[in-house]
């Protein structure tokens, strides 16, 4: 158990100026996986139209622009996390359906370290049925 | 790497600064020219009637612990109240929901009065309040207050009951006084104890996760007819916490209230060995595994089921004040209800049931247990979902002895605009009908925002409960709980509802700009009220809407943790289990490899852009803000302080 005395007037400034922080990073995340999804969805049918062959080039690169930038926003949220002060979230002290728990630092990182490993298969899964013999 | 819990009490500060403003803002304080100051002494005392209830020797000892903590003033505390001192008195001349604070000069005395002993409970937190700054008022000090609305509910608690139960952090008994302090008159206490669920089956299957919250009758007790369903020592633990609860709630003045969802789906192996017991399918057809069904209510059986239930929980638990009945949604429901997702379905038999007449036998069953236990427990249904026609069939059928709560979908969310038509035609049947006026809202936490924190729509706040106020309501519950210390030393959110409840008849912008100075002075307090503006009016160009990214949407679907990868199906068992494990819905098919297929099915390419512009937008208006307050805090550094909560080990 950490007890810190704090000081300074105004204390709800310095917590709220973190819960903005953090709600900041979640709707990042929530556009990045809006917009890649949108992107993914475009290329995952097998009704693809040729017409998007055009596109994909220029949907890779918006892609892989996604990618690297959720990676830079779970970065800024692992250290927002772990520099300490009100996190603005609840954790639990296990996972669930409902809420995260101490770990959730690792989880991020994890998840980072597989959107590192996926990114370079971005032009293979995009151009695969235009490259299909299907 | 690990996180350790860092407590911290800083709620002195806040009160020194939030003391300042309410006593600018007191409307019936009076001070003459010339007037004296009341010092507090150490030789006054806190003084108490004799054998007082638990309520008002807490609110002396909070009042105590608050002297010593912020002016090194040592009082004892006394009973009786002859002599210098803070006199604590309840006096059941006064008006229910009133509590008054006075100075008396020629006593050497201030006063704290109130009607029951929460009055005075909530009287003293105030005064504490007036006190913050320095231990004194003047010698004309007064203050009435009168709350609107006789009763203030928590009801859906995500963080003491429901979905953020149990969480890292948690005191209970600083989280009930915290319902005392923001003016509440009762709270929520059921839950289960522990974070498995009882009738998991599947151990992917979702549904179960639906009775998290609002645990009904048989997770407590028992009856003849359910004998061996859930284990004995499963029963007892339950019990054993919800009697602490309540006690606990009871002891600061606070109504007990169980909050349930009757009739709740059973295990399966049950109605297999009582076939004709069988009712509707109750669960969501495609969030769930398996199908799932609660007990037919037309069974006399059943209704003899939830009597010897009622009454036990009675007996056992004789200090619930309430018990709120959540008859649709969450895995409850009648029979051949309109309200179920499967659609109107049960046993052949009773499908010419009236639903007025079915309603009626089933609360009867419950309220008529409650008096085989001599307790008057007051009954209340609550509709999350259901028809019109449904609603006016319980108040043409069952005796106003069962109340009923209004409320709908547009009031579980912290933005949208209610009351909807639906409610104050409810509102206008529980008068007609001589019933209390109940009606819910969601007001800061749980549902779309935990378990976020905070999220900080202090505008929407205000215009809402300003709108409940029109309606000349008996009881406005507040649906999905609040935060409290030390998981949220001070939430503005739940300033604004305290500060509207002291204060009602001030505006909402000139609310949420106290709200603001109190927590930050003046020239924070200006930076906060441009980021709320600034927030709200990002939200407001998002349709109102606080999106599918915040609240239990990234929790429940794992979207913070969840890989964006080019081909999310091709993702190895590694990759994919730690995240799917715990993401609602996870093996069924609109959870696994697609990030935001539903139960609609496809989504348009429209669909995806809107909610990437509502993101971004509201991505940067947060950021925006955080930015300003960070560079406002470099400039200022006596201003924020440290507010540790958590730190890495």
């Amino acid at each position: 158990m950490i007890i810190q005395m704090q000081g300074g007037r105004y204390p709800y400034l310095r917590s709220h100026e973190r819960q903005l922080r953090l709600i900041a990073h979640v709707y990042a995340t929530g556009a990045n996986l809006f917009e890649g999804q949108r992107i993914l969805d475009k290329y995952s049918s097998k009704a693809i139209e040729p017409e998007l062959k055009s596109d994909v080039d220029a949907d890779v690169e918006r892609f892989q622009k996604l990618v690297t930038g959720e990676i830079e926003n779970t970065q800024g949220l692992v250290q927002f996390l772990e520099e300490g002060g009100d996190i603005g979230m609840v954790l639990l002290p296990q996972e669930t359906t409902w809420g995260f728990s101490t770990n959730l630092p690792d989880l991020l990182r994890r998840k980072m370290d597989i959107m590192k490993r996926h990114l370079q298969e971005t032009n293979e899964v995009m151009n695969r049925w235009f490259d299909s013999a299907y | 790497m690990g996180f350790r819990m860092a407590t911290v009490a800083f709620s002195f500060l806040l009160a020194a600064s939030i003391g300042i403003r309410l006593l600018a803002a007191a409307g019936n304080e009076v001070r003459a020219a010339g007037d004296q100051n009341l010092e507090i002494t150490g030789g006054w005392q806190i003084r108490i009637p004799p054998s007082c209830h638990k309520a008002v020797a807490r609110a002396a000892m909070d009042l105590q612990a608050f002297l010593r903590d912020r002016h090194r003033l040592e009082l004892k505390i006394v009973e009786g109240n002859g002599g210098r001192g803070i006199v604590l008195a309840v006096n059941s001349q006064q008006g229910e929901g009133r509590f008054s604070l006075r100075a008396i000069p020629v006593k050497d005395q201030i006063l704290v009065e109130g009607p029951n002993p929460l009055a005075v409970y909530q009287g003293v937190l105030l005064l504490e309040d007036y006190l913050a700054e320095q231990p004194s008022v003047s010698s004309s000090f007064k203050r009435s207050v009168v709350f609107p609305f006789k009763d203030r509910y928590l009801i859906w608690n995500a963080l003491l009951t429901g979905q953020n139960k149990g969480a890292i952090g948690f005191d209970l008994e600083r989280h009930v006084r915290e319902a005392v302090r923001l003016g509440y008159t009762g709270m929520e206490c059921n839950r289960f104890v522990g974070m498995t669920l009882s009738q998991q089956g599947h151990p992917r299957d979702p549904y179960p996760w639906y009775t998290y919250w609002g645990p009904s009758m048989d997770q407590f007790v028992t009856s003849p007819l359910f004998e061996g369903v859930f284990p004995k020592d499963y029963l007892a633990r339950n019990l054993a916490d919800l009697k602490h609860v309540v006690q606990v709630v009871k002891s600061y003045g606070l109504k007990p209230i169980f909050m349930g969802y009757e009739p709740r789906y059973v295990p399966e192996t049950f109605l297999q060995r009582h076939p004709d017991l069988r009712g509707p399918r109750v669960d969501h057809p495609l969030r769930s595994m398996t199908p799932r069904y609660s007990l037919c209510t037309d069974q006399p059986e059943v209704l003899g089921h939830y009597r010897t239930l009622a009454r036990q929980l009675a007996e056992e638990v004789p200090d619930l004040a309430e018990m709120h009945v959540i008859f649709y949604d969450s895995g409850a429901g009648f029979c051949w209800g309109k309200g179920l997702y499967s659609g109107r379905n049960g046993p052949a038999y009773c499908q010419n049931v009236p639903m007025g007449e079915r309603m009626r036998k089933f609360f009867m069953s419950i309220r008529q247990g409650f008096l085989d236990a001599g307790r008057d427990i007051v009954l209340v249904a609550q509709p999350h979902g259901g028809t019109r026609g449904e609603f006016d069939e319980f108040f043409s059928s069952v005796p106003k002895e069962v109340e009923f709560t209004a409320g709908s979908w547009a009031s579980w969310s912290l933005t949208y605009e209610d009351p909807l038509g639906i409610d104050r035609h409810v509102i206008s049947r529980q008068r007609e009908t001589g019933r209390r006026t109940l009606y819910y809202q969601e007001h800061f936490f749980g549902f779309d925002v935990a378990p976020t924190t905070e999220f900080p729509v202090p505008y929407y706040l205000a215009d809402r409960l300003h709108r409940a106020l029109e309606l000349k309501l008996d009881a406005l519950n507040t649906l999905g709980g609040m935060v409290s210390p030390p998981i949220k030393e001070r939430s503005a959110m739940q300033e604004v509802y305290r500060r509207f409840l002291l204060d009602r008849a001030t505006s909402s912008d000139e609310i949420v700009k106290q709200v603001a100075q109190d927590l930050g002075g003046l020239e924070g307090g200006n930076l906060l009220m441009a980021a709320w503006k600034d927030i709200h009016a990002a939200i407001g160009k998002n349709g109102r809407n606080i999106g599918f990214a915040l609240g239990l949407e990234y929790a429940s679907r794992r979207t913070l943790v969840r890989p964006l990868v080019p081909d999310p199906s091709a993702l190895l068992p590694g990759e994919r289990d730690w995240w799917q494990a715990y993401t609602f819905g996870g093996d069924l098919r609109f959870g696994h490899a697609h990030l935001f297929r539903g139960e609609g099915g496809p989504l348009s390419q429209d669909w995806y852009r809107g909610n990437y512009e509502q993101s971004m937008r509201t991505s940067e208006v947060f950021q925006h803000a955080s930015a300003a307050l960070g560079t406002f805090l470099h400039d200022h550094p006596d201003a924020g302080g440290q507010v540790p909560l958590l730190a890495v080990a």
